[in-house]
């Protein structure tokens, strides 16, 4: 497991932050230390444990009813934790809620809307009760409006919305103040295909400048917007890594695919001869591929097509298999299933 | 104290968009306007009559109209402030925006606050309709001003504590139509408990009529302000609004 556990001493943090803004290095935007959350009978979220840096889009990842938006809810300040902590830039949910709530922008599972007012109207509304100070009041929602795509509907009524444009209306809601922090939970879920890349792009182009939690279900979203990424199964953290790493390290070997012009099985041996390959074999699915295995500790790329080369054949392609994070994500949740029971 | 304002002018503008906002306003003034067309009619004729007679008018202007009239205020509002009051909360938790609210730098407090004003804003907008028979009345005849004065005061604290019961049951449940309800029955409670007081023996049937809401009413129909009643309404008022902050942080004990 590739936790990290950010331990962050409150009395250092405002010294800390300076050193770091100035060095413009990495400064904890969100740390979670130890949540728990029971609803009744339910152990909801149990002792997780993550941080996310300054500028970071990190991926909440996991099947539904896996605890996401139970955290998310805990982490805006919405419900209580049953146990542990929550720190938005340094200020303690818990204890300092108003402040900490200032740095966050966040997006419901279902847009909190009012279907009877207009889309500038409610932007402003939700700017006014985020303390967007009045005389840039309308540049903010101007901003938001306008990253959001929604100049052409801002008279409308939001009630008179299609889905892919009420999701926008929630996300302007949700950066109408400048947030640091963003939280959307399943920001793409109803949408169409169109609408579900246009959302995602949209969230790209808002990274760097806000630090984003991105929660989904879906594999594709996380490995498309999200650096790294925590899988959360059943109210605990599972894994969490970059979505690159995530998939090789689970897997020990990494895989190839090595196409031959001039093909025949001359080439299997030339390749299996090669320092780090652990195995080399004819393609069952392609035509003059040859499949090959190697451990993680010796890079085997270059000396492979060497030996390919030096043996006069033709290499047309050359590509690694990775693991895919859902085959990564189908194990882990498995796996935990099994240890539960 | 800014977001307080913030949230109850949002909500007093919500009110008239919705049909029922209107509907409701206009049946109230409808009905009100109607009973004080009739009861000014019959003292007219009244008076008319006595004055045939060459008999001095037995009753004064505020005992035959303004009295009955401001009690009927009082029995319509008991039926309309629920209707007002059950979306305060309630449609909030529908539409999940008690969520955003929530996550804004926004308090329970503040959140209770905004919503209990939007409603009395609502209440005293509603009665500024009614301000149309005094000014009748003064223009007609000679009303006992001081007394409509205190009547208005005396409506103002009753609708205030309707509406904290009112914001109270809404902040249970995210049907309106279940708060509206349980609104209604626990303000009818409120009213008859003190027909009930007559089986007790007199120290408890002092009690008892002590938190009859409209018992406290009398003494503003009389012309009067008496510290006990502002008392009264003001502690039934706090009280329900810390009730109602009690309903919105009971979604933290689950
Ligand atoms: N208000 C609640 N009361 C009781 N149980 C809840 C409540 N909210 C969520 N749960 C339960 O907690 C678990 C996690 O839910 P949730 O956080 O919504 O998961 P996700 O967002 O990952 O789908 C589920 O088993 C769900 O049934
Ligand atoms: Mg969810």
């Amino acid at each position: 497991m590739l936790l990290r556990l950010g331990i962050l001493d409150n009395l250092f943090f405002s010294a800390k932050k300076k050193a770091e803004s100035q060095s413009g290095g990495l400064l904890k935007m969100i740390e979670v230390k130890n949540l728990s959350k029971n609803y009744a009978s339910i152990r909801a979220v149990d002792n997780i444990n993550f941080t996310v840096e300054r500028g970071e889009i990190m991926g909440f990842l996991g099947p539904n009813g896996a605890g996401k938006t139970t955290t998310m809810r805990i982490i805006t300040g919405y419900i209580p934790p049953t146990s542990g902590t929550v720190r938005v830039y340094g200020y303690d949910v818990a204890e300092n809620p108003s402040q900490a709530k200032k740095c966050i922008g966040y997006l419901p599972e279902l847009p909190p809307l009012y279907p009877e007012m207009k889309v500038e109207k409610y932007i402003q509304y939700v700017g006014q009760i985020r303390e967007v100070s009045r005389d840039k009041l309308k540049k903010s929602v101007d901003r938001a409006i306008d990253i959001c795509g929604l100049s052409s509907v801002r008279g409308r009524l939001i009630g008179n919305l299609s889905k892919g444009y009420r999701q926008r209306v929630g996300l302007a809601q949700a950066l109408v103040h400048d947030p640091d922090v963003l939280i959307l939970d399943e920001p793409t879920s109803g949408l169409d295909p169109k609408q579900i890349i246009e959302i995602r792009h949209l969230i790209k182009s808002l990274a760097g400048e806000h630090t984003i939690i991105l929660c989904t279900h879906i594999l594709s979203e996380v490995t498309q917007t999200c650096g790294r990424v925590a899988i959360i199964n059943e109210g605990r953290i599972v894994a969490l890594d970059h979505h690159d790493n995530l998939s090789r390290h689970l897997k020990g070997t990494d895989g190839y695919e090595l196409v031959i012009g001039n093909f025949n099985d001359g080439v299997i041996n030339a390749v299996r001869g090669v320092e780090g390959v652990t195995a080399a074999q004819k393609s069952q699915s392609r035509d003059n591929t040859v499949y090959i295995e190697a451990g993680k500790e010796f890079d085997p790329r270059p000396g492979i097509i060497r030996a390919a080369v030096n043996a006069d054949y033709d290499v047309l392609e050359f590509k690694s298999l990775k693991l895919s994070l859902e085959d990564v994500f189908l194990k882990l949740t498995a796996d935990d299933h099994g240890g539960a029971q | 104290m800014k977001k307080i304002w913030i949230i109850a002018k949002k909500d007093f503008k919500t009110f008239f968009i919705s049909p029922i906002g209107y509907m409701v306003i206009s049946s109230f003034l409808l009905i009100i306007g109607y009973m004080f067309y009739q009861r000014l009619v019959f003292f007219v004729r009244q008076s008319l009559i006595s004055m045939q007679m060459g008999q001095p008018m037995e009753v004064s202007l505020n005992d035959a109209i303004i009295k009955p009239l401001y009690g009927t205020i009082n029995l319509l509002f008991l039926f309309i402030i629920p209707l007002i009051t059950m979306r305060l909360i309630a449609e909030e938790k529908k539409l999940k925006t008690i969520e955003l609210l929530l996550t804004s730098p926004v308090t329970t407090a503040q959140l209770v606050a905004g919503k209990f004003l939007s409603a009395l804003l609502l209440v005293a907008t509603t009665l500024a309709g009614t301000l149309l028979f005094p000014v009748t009345l003064y223009i007609g005849g000679n009303p006992d001003m001081g007394q409509i004065f205190t009547m208005y005061l005396g409506l103002l604290m009753i609708s205030a504590c309707y509406i904290s019961v009112g914001l109270f049951w809404s902040s249970l449940t995210e049907n309106q139509i279940i708060a509206a309800v349980l609104t209604f029955v626990s303000l009818l409670f409120l009213w008859i408990i003190d027909w009930s007081a007559m089986n007790f023996s007199s120290g408890t049937a002092a009690v008892i009529s002590y938190f009859s809401v409209i018992r406290h009413f009398e003494s503003f129909i009389m012309g009067i302000i008496d510290s006990k009643d502002v008392v009264f309404y003001l502690t039934f008022c706090v009280f329900g609004l810390f009730l109602s902050y009690v309903g919105i942080e009971s979604k933290n004990w689950q």
